[in-house]
Parts: structure tokens; C-alpha cells; sequence
């Protein structure tokens, strides 16, 4: 299972793409390149390893996120494509771009002029802002982590998986350098909030106008110790303008730090700002809702209109639902006003399209190896789910799955007073043609000759109290071959052994054995006399019995639900 | 209307006399000396429906509650009448679909009873079913014969259905206890040693062969899955008869006009691929390659990954238990009609 990749003439394939040299290795794992078999369109994997994120118990949530990953779109952020699940490894299918590191550039061309430099610059807070209104934090922003592409133009890589770290991961992978990292980071406070990346851009912004980071020591100790005080160099060619700037944005305390509003209002950032870095604010505010915006998250998450305004209505912009809601605005908005560009590296629309990378080839397993002949969920059933997300996967997810299966009860619930529940009961008996003994008030046996078959259904009706208000009319099988059985239990018990080699082999035969003892009967909501009835029929496994010349006619479980249905039917009228 | 079930339920004279070779034989045996009552789960859920009950209801029915097939109950006659499958819900879309702008009238508002009318039109046969005192040989025999893929165990003393017994748990049975037994030397052999699985007229349909094509191959040829070929005859993916229920799980049977590579996206998240086999294959890799992953058939492909044939569980049941080893392998040209089976007819694209 470790390596469900398809081997494929030596090389390695996800999906339709055949993985090459590797790009870098990163906080989280390999990146390597990959190339469409056909089209030779070239993406980045990123193969992240599973004992890196955080308890696989709660990937529900994180698939939720990378769902949502998949909607960003942003000129200056790494696309995500697709992602893989094998049991070990994500696999992230994403935009490649050619310019490779931020970092490596600085490192090789030493510091960038201002005007560059700003207009990078501007191009990293456009892409955070982005991800901060989508209720993405970065939290390990770094030179590493902005990639430029084949015309310098900035693309930030790995947004919204520092989240899928625990904080102790994140924190200890982060040690290697810590650099970027804000005081309050490393001082190790559980949150990270926007404030995080407003400091890394702040350091991102040093470093590309002076070529060195603002606060670095070979002595780890002492370099925490000068992120801690915040005090660093500023060289004399600075612009006093962006020397302020600086000066906000690497503020120790998180609440003196620098917005993303009080950068945008700052004049050094807004000289030579390309307008669709910053479109006219979307405002959520805006109380008028976007129609086709609503029926679209509705098509992906396969959710109802009112679920998604529910949300949005409640101002809970971080729920998944509501957070698709405004992508979509989003990006039509961004499509509008800076098409050319933000297609410039998008590749075909077929590849954006998941379906279409696994649906064939790609040997990559889910998480949870379902069997390859399970029987699909009905979709249709109320509430209605989101599909096409890997929470699909994910049986404890429970918000939007809503296949909550209702547990079914043979009997009849009542609160009516005891003594009228049994004249009810024995009315409605008479009317059927049922016969049956009183054994005590609260206790019958009933019979009924089939009239097709000849032979007798029997059953016994017991009148439980649950609590103070309510009673139980409970159902229970007679076999005359047998005692009692248990409530609800419709298949008889046998005495007798069948043979002497049951006993070893019965041994969990099959996976699916459920340990249910009793019956449940599905839902009975039965159409003119219908009974769509399931029925978990426990059978001992020591039991055998006569082998009898003649099969009996009918089959007495079914009789014995079809004596139930009636008097239910009856009961219910 | 005669209302026993056909039940086979001679299990004590069907015993074997003791063969001297301990190696003859030896799956036959095996089967002739476990009984139906063996492979009963000790609990497992049965879903029975009433013949009133509405066909569109059933088929949602068997999807929320994870089952493939249903004995069918008839109120009026008080006994099992039959069994509700996934290909009554393929023969439904198949012979009633107009158009994807249509919505089908008759899976929308035909009962069950109102359906077995049309399609069997006066041709009722008994349900075929099993005693679960019945040896396994003879279910096998029974799921061959009748070529049936789902046989109900009903136990004779109360008339309830117990289980319903398939080709896979039978195989899957055979397998825990082969390591007990002595092993043939077959089972090193391979596929095309032994001519085991379908070689010739393979029903196929290409990436872009509309889903009602396909299921009107399902319908024709009676085969249970449809290996999808790229141009170059490649093997690269297969629609089988299970995956139609997920129209029934998406409500999308409305329109069959997609291609089978659409109706196939439902899956994609999980899909690891079809799973193949070749001619050089030892048959007891097959085997377990089958248990393993449980599935009905590999698709026996080549060096260049284009399809030459099925192997399928009938096969492999009708090989093991079915075949008289010594005579096979004695023969050396052996006969095609060793699969009685499986009907494969002419490749078919569009």
C-alpha cells in the first residue's frame, strides 16, 4: 500500500502526471515536478507526508480546507489543482512556475531596487489580503515560500497549510528558521492570526530592499531573543517612507502591528499601485445576494440555498459554505478585471477539473480503502450532502453529511394513558381478524391463521413504560418451535446442531458481520399495504435444526412483520 | 401459482465417495462437503421488499441501505416471488429511456408487481433459491446453471430468507481454508494453460461510448462489466453493472446520452484502477488477486495493456469446482464451450 503510484516505465504517475526532478523539499515534504502524459503541461506536486499532519481523526476539517484551497484563485498565489490521498502521502497538484525562489534571487542578485522591490511587495499583500478575507492564515510566509514566475511577477506557494500542522509541528519544523517568524510565534502562543503574516511580510519587505534579514544570528537563543525586542538595522539608503513602514509592520506587539488596511493606506505602498491588485471591496456587507454566486456553491457542495444563506446571513464567514460563497464572487470579479493575467498560467480548464486527472490511470487510493463495489450513498436523501469533496471520506463528518441513518424501532410509542393504549390496540386486533390471550393487561398473545399459507403467525405485544409520560408497545415474534425469542428478534432461535463443522468455521467468515442481535425495521412508510421492510436477521450460529421434507410455505419473518404493518397501519390512522 | 420455492436441498446424497488422490478433485470435494448454512454470516442485513412497492423507491431503497439486491416479497401469494437486482434497474433504464429532457414514466411510476408483469410477461418461474442445508457444490452449480449472480439461502423450517450467497463469498470461503487443503499443482499453471476466463468477442465499450450504448450491452450480452478502451485498445477503466446503481444514489438517471467516462467520475476519488491480469498469470495468483480485492472479474490484458479477455468468478468457480481437473489439463485443446456461462458477443463501440 506504501506505494500506490503508478510505476509507469520507471517513473512515478499521479494522476495523469508523471513526477520528475525534484523542485525543492520544503516544511512539508518533497516537491517535485510533474508533466502531463499527454499535454506535457507541467505542474508542482507537492507529496506531503501523512505523519506530518495532524491527526488523521480530524482530516475531515483539513479536507474541507484544501477543498476550499482549490477555489483560490489569485494572481499571485500558487494554484492548487488537485490533491491525491494514498494512505502515506497527499499529493498536491499545483500551478508550477519557472522563476523558482524569491529567496535564490536575493541570494544571487543581492537586494532589488525600490520600485521593484514595492511592487512585489504589493503583489505579496494583495495575495495575503486575499487569503486573510477568505479566513486563510499563512503563518509560515518566507522568500522560500514566494516563487516567481517566468516575468517576476510574485506567487505565493504553501498558503493554508501551516494550518494543517498541530502547533507543536508547526513550531519544531519552523526551528530550522525561524527567521520570519513573529514574536509571538515563537515565543510559542497557540494563535497565529493575520498578524503572523503582516510580520513575515515584513520581513519579506526587508529583505528584498536590503538583501539580509532584519533580525539574524547564527545563536538561535540570540536571534529569538532580537525578534523578541524587534529592534533591527535599517541602512542609510533606506526611504525614511519605507522605513516606517517597516517599522509598523515588525511592531512586537501583534495589536500595534501594522493592518492590511493601515499598509494599503500607507503612501510609500500605494505609489505605482496596478489597480487589480486591490479590486473595488466586495464588502460583505453587501446584503444583496449574488444569485449565481449561490447556485454555484449549491452545484459543488450539493447543498441547499437556504444552508448556504443561513450562513452568510449569520455573518459565519468562516464556514466552509459561506467561505465558497465569496471565492466565487471573488474570482468572477477577478476574472473580470485582470483576465489576461490571471489566465496567463492557468492550464486548460479540463485540468482544473478533478474528475478528469483521476478517472482513469491513477492508481492513488483514498484514505479510508473503501470496497470497490460499495454502494454509493444516496445522494438525494435529505439533508442533502456536499459531494465531490474528500469529505466524502470521512464518516464522522457530520454538518453537511447529514446521512445520519435513522435507528428503527419495531414498536409503537405512546402517551396515552396505559389502559386506553391496550383498548386501542385490541380494537384494531378485532378489526384485523387477529386472535389473541390475555396473559396480563399489559401482555398478549396473538395469533393469525394466514389465510394463503394455512399456518399461524404468532406474536406477543408487551406495553413497556419509558418514562413517565410515554409507553412502548413492543412487538415480539412466537415461533412454535422455539421459546420466546428476543424482542424484536424475527428469525426464530433453533435448538438441534446442524453438524458438527459449524462451529470452527463460523468464525467472522465475513467483515461485515454486524454484531446487531435485534431487528431493525426500516422505514415502514408503506404505500397501500406495502412493506419495505429491512430486517437484520440474527441467526444463532450454534444453532441448526430438523431438515424437513417440505419447506414451510410463506416465511414467517416476513408474516410476522406483514401482522405488525397492519396494526400498525391501523394504530396510526 | 405454485408457491415453494425450487429449493435444492439433497445434501446427504450428494456426498463423495473418499478418492485415493487426496489432490483430485480436491475443490469439488470441498464444496460437496460444506453446506449453504457454512457461509451464512452470523448476522448480516437483508433488505426484503414488497412487490407493491414502487420500482423507483426499491432502487433508492437498496442504495440507502448498501445492498445489491432484495428477495421480493408478493403480499397477495405470501412467498418469495423473486429477486430485485441492479440489472432490473439497468433492463428499466435501458428499455424506457427517451431522452434526457423525458423523464421516465415507468421507473417514476411503476410498482415492482407492475414491472415483473411487463418484463416477464406470463413467464414467471419460480424463485431460484437454495436450502442452507444444501452443499456449496450445489449453489455453485445452481449460480452456473441458472447463471445468476445472487442466490437466496432460505431455510425451510420458517421460509425466511437467510442470506443471499454470491460467487464472491463462495470464493472468498474457498480461499480461507486452501491453505489447508492439498494443492493441486493447476494451481501454478496459468491462465492460458489452463483456458480459464473469455478470450474471444469481449464486449467493450470506448471512453466515449454513451451510457445507454453501454447499458443496452449489458442488457444484449449479459455480461456484468464493460472494459472502457482507449484508441489504441488500451484498458483504461471499466463500467460494470454496479456502477449504474450510482445513478439511482445521484438521481442522474434521467439522462443516458453521457459518455461512460462521465457516469464513471463518481468515483474517482476512490478508483484504484482497473484490475488486470495476464495470460501468464499462475491461476492461483488470480485468485487471490480476485479475494484480495474484491471484485467479479480481472481484465486479462497484454504486454501494451490491450484487453484479450475476462476472467471472472463463474470462471474460476466453474474451473475449481465445476471442471474435472485431470481431464482438463489432459486436454489439449480445450473446448470453449468450458464456459457455458458467459456470453460474450461482438465487440461494440459506437
Amino acid at each position: 500500500m506504501a506505494t500506490e503510484k503508478q510505476k509507469h516505465e520507471g517513473r512515478v504517475k499521479i494522476g495523469h502526471y508523471i513526477l520528475g526532478d525534484t523542485l525543492g523539499v520544503g516544511t512539508f515534504g518533497k516537491v517535485k515536478v510533474g508533466q502531463h502524459e499527454l499535454t506535457r503541461h507541467q505542474v508542482a506536486v507537492k507529496i506531503l507526508n501523512r505523519q506530518k499532519i495532524r491527526s488523521l481523526d480530524v482530516v475531515g476539517k483539513i479536507r474541507r480546507e484544501i477543498q476550499n484551497l482549490k477555489l483560490f484563485r489569485h494572481p499571485h498565489i500558487i494554484k492548487l489543482y488537485q490533491v491525491i490521498s494514498t494512505p502515506t502521502d497527499i499529493f498536491m497538484v499545483m500551478e508550477y512556475v519557472s522563476g523558482g525562489e524569491l529567496f535564490d534571487y536575493i541570494c544571487k542578485n543581492g537586494k532589488l531596487d525600490e520600485k521593484e522591490s514595492r511592487r512585489l511587495f504589493q503583489q505579496i499583500i494583495s495575495a495575503v489580503d486575499y487569503c486573510h478575507r477568505h479566513m486563510v492564515v499563512h503563518r509560515d510566509l518566507k522568500p522560500e515560500n514566494v516563487l516567481l514566475d517566468a516575468h517576476m511577477n510574485a506567487k505565493i506557494a504553501d498558503f493554508g497549510l501551516s494550518n494543517m500542522m498541530s502547533d507543536g509541528e508547526f513550531l519544531r519544523t519552523s526551528c530550522g528558521s525561524p527567521n520570519y517568524a513573529a514574536p509571538e510565534v515563537i515565543s510559542g502562543r497557540l494563535y497565529a492570526g493575520p498578524e503572523v503574516d503582516i510580520w513575515s511580510s515584513g520581513v519579506i519587505l526587508y529583505a528584498l530592499l536590503c538583501g539580509t534579514l532584519p533580525f539574524d544570528d547564527d545563536h538561535v537563543p540570540t536571534l529569538f531573543k532580537k525578534i523578541c525586542d524587534g529592534i533591527f538595522f535599517t541602512p542609510q539608503y533606506l526611504n525614511p517612507a519605507v522605513i516606517s513602514l517597516l517599522k509598523h509592520m515588525l511592531q512586537v506587539d501583534p495589536m500595534k502591528r501594522a493592518t492590511i488596511k493601515e499598509i494599503r493606506e500607507d503612501e510609500w505602498f500605494k505609489q505605482d499601485l496596478p489597480k487589480y491588485l486591490f479590486p473595488e471591496d466586495p464588502s460583505y456587507s453587501n446584503n444583496m445576494i449574488d444569485d449565481e454566486a449561490l447556485k454555484e456553491v449549491c452545484e459543488k457542495f450539493e447543498c441547499t440555498e437556504e444552508e448556504v444563506l443561513a450562513c452568510i446571513y449569520s455573518r459565519n464567514h468562516q464556514d466552509p459554505l459561506a467561505v465558497a460563497y465569496h471565492l466565487i464572487i471573488d474570482n468572477r470579479r477577478i476574472m473580470s478585471e485582470a483576465k489576461d493575467f490571471y489566465l496567463a498560467s492557468s492550464p486548460p480548464d479540463s485540468f482544473l477539473d478533478d474528475q478528469h486527472l483521476t478517472s482513469s490511470g491513477a492508481a492513488v487510493a483514498g484514505i479510508i480503502k473503501p470496497h470497490p463495489e460499495r454502494v454509493p450513498f444516496l445522494v438525494a436523501e435529505t439533508p442533502p450532502r456536499p459531494r465531490h469533496t474528500l469529505d466524502e471520506l470521512n464518516p464522522q463528518k457530520s454538518k453537511h453529511q447529514g446521512v445520519r441513518r435513522a435507528k428503527w424501532h419495531l414498536g409503537i410509542r405512546s402517551q396515552s394513558r396505559p389502559n386506553d393504549i391496550m383498548t386501542e390496540v385490541c380494537r384494531a386486533m378485532k378489526q384485523l381478524d387477529y386472535e389473541w390471550k390475555v396473559v396480563n393487561p399489559y401482555y398478549l398473545r396473538v395469533r393469525r391463521k394466514n389465510p394463503i399459507t394455512g399456518m399461524q403467525t404468532k406474536m406477543s405485544l408487551q406495553l413497556y413504560q419509558v418514562d413517565s409520560r410515554t409507553y412502548l408497545l413492543d412487538f415480539r415474534s412466537i415461533d412454535d418451535d422455539m421459546l420466546e425469542a428476543k424482542s424484536g428478534t424475527a428469525t426464530p432461535l433453533r435448538s438441534g446442531s446442524l453438524g458438527s463443522n459449524r462451529n470452527t468455521i463460523k468464525n467472522d467468515v465475513d467483515g461485515t458481520d454486524a454484531a446487531a442481535t435485534s431487528s431493525t425495521v426500516q422505514p415502514t412508510k408503506t404505500a397501500e399495504g406495502s412493506l419495505a421492510s429491512s430486517l437484520t436477521s440474527s441467526i444463532d450460529s450454534t444453532g441448526g435444526g430438523d431438515i424437513m421434507a417440505v419447506p414451510r410455505p410463506g416465511s414467517h419473518t416476513i408474516e410476522f412483520f406483514e401482522m405488525c404493518a397492519n396494526l400498525i397501519k391501523l394504530l396510526a390512522r | 401459482m405454485e408457491c415453494i420455492p425450487a429449493t435444492i436441498d439433497d445434501f446427504e446424497g450428494k456426498r463423495d465417495q473418499v478418492v485415493e488422490d487426496p489432490e483430485h478433485n480436491v475443490y469439488t470435494r470441498f464444496m460437496k462437503s460444506h453446506r449453504c448454512y457454512d457461509l451464512v454470516p452470523t448476522s448480516s442485513k437483508l433488505v426484503v421488499f414488497d412487490t407493491s412497492l414502487q420500482v423507483k423507491k426499491a432502487f433508492f431503497a437498496l442504495v440507502s441501505n448498501g445492498v445489491r439486491a432484495a428477495p421480493l416479497w408478493d403480499s397477495k401469494k405470501q412467498c418469495f416471488v423473486g429477486m430485485l437486482t441492479i440489472t432490473d434497474f439497468i433492463n428499466i433504464l435501458h428499455r424506457y429511456y427517451k431522452s434526457p429532457l423525458v423523464q421516465i414514466y415507468e421507473l417514476e411510476e411503476h410498482k415492482i408487481e407492475t414491472w415483473r408483469e411487463v418484463y416477464l410477461q406470463d413467464s414467471f418461474k419460480p424463485l431460484v433459491s437454495i436450502s442452507p442445508n444444501a452443499s456449496l457444490y450445489d449453489a455453485v452449480s445452481s449460480l452456473l446453471k441458472n447463471k445468476i449472480h445472487r442466490l437466496p439461502v432460505i431455510d425451510p423450517l420458517t421460509g425466511n430468507t437467510l442470506y443471499i450467497l454470491t460467487h464472491k463469498r463462495i470464493l472468498k470461503f474457498l480461499k480461507l481454508f486452501i491453505s489447508e487443503m492439498p494443492r493441486p499443482s493447476f494451481l501454478s499453471q496459468t491462465l492460458e494453460e489452463l483456458n480459464i476466463g473469455t478470450f474471444q468477442n469481449i464486449a467493450v465499450v470506448r471512453t466515449d461510448t454513451p451510457l445507454y450504448t453501454a447499458l443496452g450491452i449489458f442488457v444484449e450480452q449479459r455480461v456484468s462489466a464493460l472494459p472502457v478502451l482507449d484508441d489504441k485498445g488500451r484498458v483504461v477503466d471499466i463500467y460494470s453493472k454496479f456502477d449504474v446503481i450510482n445513478l439511482a444514489a445521484e438521481k442522474t438517471y434521467n439522462n443516458l446520452d453521457i459518455t461512460v467516462t462521465k457516469a464513471l467520475q463518481h468515483r474517482s476519488q476512490y478508483f484504484e484502477g482497473v484490475l488486470t491480469c495476464n495470460r501468464h498469470d499462475t491461476l492461483e495468483a488470480i485468485i487471490n488477486r480476485l479475494v484480495e480485492a474484491e471484485v467479479h472479474r480481472l481484465v486479462v490484458v497484454d504486454e501494451q495493456e490491450v484487453v484479450r479477455g475476462i476472467v471472472s468468478l463463474s470462471d474460476i468457480l466453474q474451473a475449481l469446482v465445476l471442471t474435472d481437473r485431470e481431464e482438463l489439463s489432459k486436454a489439449s485443446y480445450p473446448p470453449v464451450t468450458l464456459l457455458p456461462q458467459i456470453f460474450y458477443a461482438s465487440t461494440c463501440t459506437t
